[in-house]
Parts: structure tokens; C-alpha cells; sequence
């Protein structure tokens, strides 16, 4: 019992360390990021957008489509998956005004989902790059040149990703604490793993890429939900580069129900769980810079979460004075603290090189370890529950969309 | 005024919060103190943007010793506990720290910001009133525009050649008041980089301008011991923004 013990002590050690470099190596890049200097000619891109049912949140996002500025040759398209609600309208409205908008409808097919909708996307346009932008996406002015410019300058890059804001985090505790979550994991993080080992991951929105490489990995998978973080693999898997752009910004609406949050992130999980299986199957997958992303998914998605639960039972114990019958070298409390502190600090990093520290942030870093990171064992275990019983009922999981939230301001800051 | 208040609040802690630290006999006091120190003079050297980068490695850093040390030397959990309360402090510490010298920088940055923003928007040389080299451009390429369509409009260019390192701005001043005093006001307009002088006459030909230049050198030769003009002069007819480039490059080194 006791060498289990010390056992996941020592992966704990190492996942503490590991996530230390990492946040120090994040807040590095992003205090010296220089933006890429402008290009002498600017490729054509193509920004596609899936909706589906998308009304509340379409004239929004339209509306920030039509203010992106780019020198270059621009065309945007709604990908209209059979909308019942008025997302046609409203992307009809903007196509009949704007020579480069347009209302794409996609034809009916199987399987439902994201993946397909783009691959349809990347059938009916021509362009030398793509961006994707989802349907309820905000991107400034500014947010697709200053990928291109990245990704021209970058050698053998695929494209390049930005970063994902929200706009309603200061809606609830809910959404503020996701807005947290967003600045550490998707940005301060991946800011990290650029810097440390040129790895960067696509983040669904908010990313460009080159049509010539999506069309030399074969395009989307259809059958996954996770579709970016599965594009990823196979990317790096061919040796591109995805470079990190922090100032290439887009604001995106995030749940406010804890209902949808669930509904999402389950989507979300089983999407990566998909690639985890699809990860182990293949040997592709375990060679060079692409090793990393996989040991990633499998620490991620298999050890971490042993570790949180183990570490939950170590403190409840602690607490009750129960943990007298395990005799570890291991200094279990400073342990426990210390994975504490390096949450808390990641959060407060991100906070500080966003310049966004208030009191109230502030207040909701100090319990988010407590409560919004707890989330991520239920979230798990749900998702692995439904996953395993489609696995055995051989059905395909069909992809469920994130509601919107209507909002008298819907725009973003 | 509530950041103000917010600072004040900060700072306040900063103090009890090193106190604390100070008085508190803790495992590794000596450490603590030799990192606050350390910590107050490095924030105070680094760039705003990298404060917190250095607060992230000292608590993570220290963590890690802490951590290290608990497991080599077997420490028992209540002496672990303590160990928890000195990282507490010291992160509790450096944070106020980092609040507080932000807030400083910041606040220092943002007077020298406005002083610069200040700087743009003067119009004229506090010594001599002629104007700042901005806003002659600016005015000078409203005069190019309408000399293009009807009149002319003569550049002229003075550099001093009088090389006494003692008296060289006072002299410049001198002939600055003498050009400003030889032209017609709200009309002509003139700018200086060090050493040289940028005149601007508008609606007058060539025979305007040696007059001017002959009453310059009159009023130069009242006020000054010299039996020579101390500069060179030249002028060519103002025709294209090019004539501006010299002072254009002087305004940027």
C-alpha cells in the first residue's frame, strides 16, 4: 500500500514541477511576445463560421466579422447547418449588403457535428488559408491579421491560434470562474508549451490554418468531437508548427447554467477521451513533438485525475487525523499546499500579464481549487460513463450544441 | 480616488505583513528576510512587465525548497504546518509587493506619458516663442497645399556656424528673437533643431526674402559683437515636402 502511495507521491511531484516550468515559461513568453512585422503581400483567407441555430448570438457576430480588417483578399462564410431559428435571416441581411459575406446552406449528412460542417466549408471556398471562428465568436479588428502575419513569418507553420476571451464572465460565478480557467489553460498554458517545446494546439476558434495542409491530413474527422484538439495531433504528427499568438484576440460567450456548462465540457471530454482511444491505437502518435501532445492527453485525461481524487482523499483524511497508517517519506501536507499554490499562482499569473487583476478575481482564485477545479472529476467520470456506453451499444455520439444566452448587451467589451 | 484608497490599504498590509515575517520566529526566518530584501530591490530594477514573472519563480522556487527540505529532513506534520504559514506570509508578501511597485511604476509611467502627450500639443519654444518643429510641419503643410494652387512661399534655412560650446544656446536664442522680430507675425513662421533654423515665408518672391534676410542680419548686427553673420544661410522656393526632410530627421534622432 505504501509504495502505491509513494508512487503516485513521486507523479505528483513530477505533474507540481512540470506545471511550475511551465506557468513560469507561459508568463515569460507572453511579457517578451514582439508581434510579427507586416508582410509585403497578404494571402487570401477564407473565415468559416458553422450556426446552427445561432440567432441570438448572429448579428453580433457578424457584426465583428464585417469590422476585420485585412489587406488581403477576404471572404467569410456562415455555414448554415439547417438553422430553424432566423440565423439565415440574419446572415442573409449581411450577404446582401457585403460583397465578401456569405450564407453558405450546408447540404443535410451524417455525422451531425462541427467537423463536417467545416469540411463542407472547405469544399465550397477557395482561399490559401482558413480561419474558424464559432458562431458566436466576437474577434477584434485586428485578430486575423495578426495570425497571418505570425504564420507567414513562422517557419513551416500550419497556420497559428489565438486567444479566446469572454465576454460575459462578469455574469456569475460561473462564468467568471470559466473566464479564469480560459486565461490559464487556454492561453497561459499553451503560451508555455510554445515556449518551452514549440507545441501549440488549435483551440476551435479563433485559428487559422493553411488549406493546403488540412487538405494533406485529409481534412476533419467527422466522428470527432474534439475536433481541434484531434486536427492537432495529426498536424504535428506531419512536423508543422502551430505558433502561439496572445494578441490575436476574440471574445466568445461562455454558459451561464451550470446545465449547459456540463452539457459542453462532457462534449468536450468525450471528444478528447475519442482521441485518447485513437491516440493508443496508433503509433504515430508516439513519435517526436507529437509524443508530448499524447503524453499530455494521457496524464490529463487518466493520471491527473487519480491524482485529484487521491488528493482530495489525502486532505479529507488529513482533516478527520486518519492518515496515521500511512507512513510515507512523503511530506504529504506541504505536498497537498504546494499543488494548491501552483493552481492559485497560475490563475494569478494569467491574471497579472492580462493586466485584469481585481479584488473580486482575486477573491474567486483563492476558492477555485476548492470548487471550480473539483468540477473536472465529475465532469470526467460522466463523460467516461457515457462514453463507455455508447462504446458498447456501438452508437455514434452525436454532437450537442452549447446554448446561447440572450442578453440585452450581448456584445463583447 | 478608490485606487488610491485600494494603495493605501495595500501598503498598509505590505508593513504588518513584514512585521509579521520579521517578528515571528519562523524555521527559515534568515531566508525570509534575505528574499524580501532581494525581492524590494530587484521589483525596484525590473521592468513593470517582468515584476510578476519574478514573484511566480520565488514562490514556486521557494515552495520547491520547502518542499525539498520537509522530505529530505523527514519533518513531522506540525513543522510542516509551519512551513505553510512562513510560505503563506512570504507569498502574501511579495504579492503586496508587486500591488505596490506596480502601482508606483505605473503611476510614474503615466506622469512621464502625459508630460510626453504635454510636450506634443505645446506649440510654441518656451524661450523664444517660435514654434515646436510639429507644429511648423504641420502649419507648413497647410502653406504647401496652398502655394500649390495660388502664390508662392520661400524655405529658408540658417545654420550657425559660430562655434563656442559656452554660448552656442544663447546665441541661438538670439538669432531665433531676431528672425521672429524681422518677420510678420501670424504669418511667417519659423522652427529650430540645435544649430540650425527653419524659416517659412509665404506670399513673396525672391526679392521679399533678401529683404528679410538683410533686416535679419541688421537686427543681429545691433546685438551681437560680430562683423560677420555667425550662420550660413540658403532658401529655395518651397515646392514639394522633400525641403522638409532635413528637419524631419532631426525631429526623429
Amino acid at each position: 500500500m505504501n509504495i502505491l502511495f509513494d508512487s503516485i507521491m513521486i507523479l505528483f511531484w513530477i505533474i507540481l514541477i512540470f506545471y511550475s516550468i511551465l506557468t513560469v515559461a507561459g508568463v515569460w513568453f507572453r511579457v517578451t511576445f514582439k508581434e510579427a512585422n507586416k508582410l509585403a503581400y497578404y494571402p487570401s483567407v477564407a473565415v468559416l463560421i458553422p450556426a446552427y441555430n445561432e440567432g441570438i448570438v448572429m448579428s453580433y457576430t457578424l457584426r465583428a466579422m464585417a469590422r476585420l480588417r485585412y489587406p488581403g483578399k477576404l471572404n467569410i462564410y456562415v455555414l448554415n447547418d439547417h438553422s430553424t431559428d432566423n440565423t439565415g435571416e440574419i446572415a442573409d441581411e449581411f450577404a446582401k449588403l457585403f460583397s465578401h459575406i456569405h450564407h453558405i446552406r450546408v447540404p443535410t449528412g451524417e455525422p451531425k457535428g462541427k467537423s463536417r460542417v467545416l469540411n463542407y466549408g472547405l469544399s465550397i471556398s477557395e482561399s490559401d488559408y482558413f480561419m474558424i471562428y464559432d458562431a458566436d465568436n466576437e474577434p477584434e479588428p485586428d485578430a486575423l491579421v495578426k495570425l497571418i502575419e505570425q504564420a507567414e513569418v513562422t517557419p513551416n507553420a500550419a497556420g497559428a491560434v489565438g486567444y479566446v476571451k469572454t465576454k460575459n464572465s462578469e455574469v456569475n460565478a460561473l462564468t467568471r470562474m470559466i473566464s479564469l480557467e480560459f486565461q490559464v489553460f487556454q492561453l497561459l498554458m499553451q503560451c508555455g508549451r510554445w515556449a518551452l517545446f514549440k507545441l501549440g494546439s488549435l483551440a476551435g476558434t479563433n485559428m487559422l490554418l493553411k488549406r493546403s495542409i488540412i487538405e494533406e491530413v485529409g481534412g476533419y474527422d467527422p466522428y470527432a468531437l474534439a475536433e481541434d484538439a484531434e486536427l492537432t495531433v495529426r498536424i504535428t504528427a506531419l512536423g508543422y508548427l502551430i505558433p502561439v499568438v496572445p494578441t490575436s484576440k476574440t471574445w466568445e460567450q461562455e454558459p451561464e447554467k451550470l446545465s449547459t456548462y456540463f452539457k459542453q465540457r462532457t462534449r468536450w471530454f468525450i471528444g478528447n477521451i475519442y482521441l485518447l482511444e485513437k491516440s493508443l491505437l496508433s503509433k504515430d502518435y508516439w513519435k517526436g513533438r507529437t509524443l508530448f501532445l499524447s503524453l499530455q492527453h494521457v496524464m490529463t485525461y487518466s493520471v491527473f485525475v487519480v491524482l485529484l481524487l487521491v488528493s482530495d482523499i489525502f486532505f479529507v483524511l488529513s482533516i478527520l487525523g486518519m492518515m496515521t497508517m500511512y507512513k510515507s517519506v512523503a511530506p504529504l501536507l506541504i505536498l497537498w499546499f504546494m499543488s494548491y499554490i501552483v493552481y492559485t499562482m497560475q490563475l494569478l499569473s494569467a491574471l497579472a500579464v492580462d493586466r485584469n487583476i481585481t479584488f473580486i478575481n482575486v477573491c474567486f482564485i483563492i476558492i477555485m481549487y476548492f470548487t471550480y477545479a473539483q468540477l473536472f472529476l465529475i465532469k470526467l467520470i460522466r463523460s467516461f460513463v457515457i462514453y463507455t456506453r455508447n462504446k458498447i451499444k456501438k452508437q455514434t455520439i452525436e454532437w450537442e450544441k452549447t446554448a446561447r444566452f440572450d442578453r440585452d448587451d450581448n456584445s463583447s467589451p | 480616488m478608490i485606487h488610491h484608497v485600494i494603495a493605501a490599504i495595500v501598503f498598509g498590509l505590505l508593513l504588518i505583513n513584514g512585521w509579521v515575517i520579521l517578528l515571528v520566529e519562523f524555521p527559515f526566518s534568515y531566508l525570509d528576510m534575505l528574499l524580501i530584501a532581494v525581492s524590494i530591490i530587484v521589483m525596484y530594477i525590473l521592468p513593470v512587465r517582468k515584476t510578476f514573472l519574478y514573484v511566480v519563480i520565488i514562490v514556486l522556487g521557494y515552495g520547491g525548497f520547502l518542499t525539498g527540505y520537509a522530505l529530505f529532513h523527514k519533518v513531522q506534520p506540525s513543522e510542516q504546518m509551519l512551513y505553510v504559514y512562513e510560505h503563506v506570509l512570504l507569498t502574501l508578501f511579495l504579492t503586496f509587493l508587486w500591488v505596490a511597485t506596480n502601482y508606483l511604476k505605473n503611476m510614474q509611467e503615466e506622469i512621464n506619458r502625459l508630460r510626453k502627450n504635454v510636450k506634443l500639443l505645446e506649440k510654441t519654444k518656451k524661450n523664444t516663442g517660435i514654434l515646436t518643429n510639429r507644429e511648423f510641419l504641420y502649419e507648413a503643410k497647410g502653406i504647401l497645399i496652398a502655394v500649390r494652387r495660388k502664390g508662392e512661399a520661400w524655405f529658408i534655412t540658417f545654420e550657425i556656424t559660430y562655434s563656442e560650446p559656452y554660448i552656442m544656446e544663447n546665441l541661438q536664442e538670439y538669432i531665433e528673437r531676431a528672425i521672429l522680430a524681422a518677420i510678420r507675425q501670424q504669418f511667417d513662421i519659423v522652427t529650430s533643431q540645435e544649430r540650425s533654423i527653419f524659416l517659412i515665408l509665404k506670399d513673396t518672391d525672391e526679392n521679399g526674402v533678401h529683404v528679410v534676410l538683410e533686416r535679419i542680419k541688421g537686427k543681429i548686427k545691433q546685438e551681437l559683437n560680430l562683423l560677420y553673420a555667425p550662420f550660413d544661410m540658403s532658401y529655395e522656393r518651397l515646392l514639394s515636402e522633400e525641403v522638409f526632410e532635413r528637419l524631419k530627421e532631426g525631429m526623429e534622432s
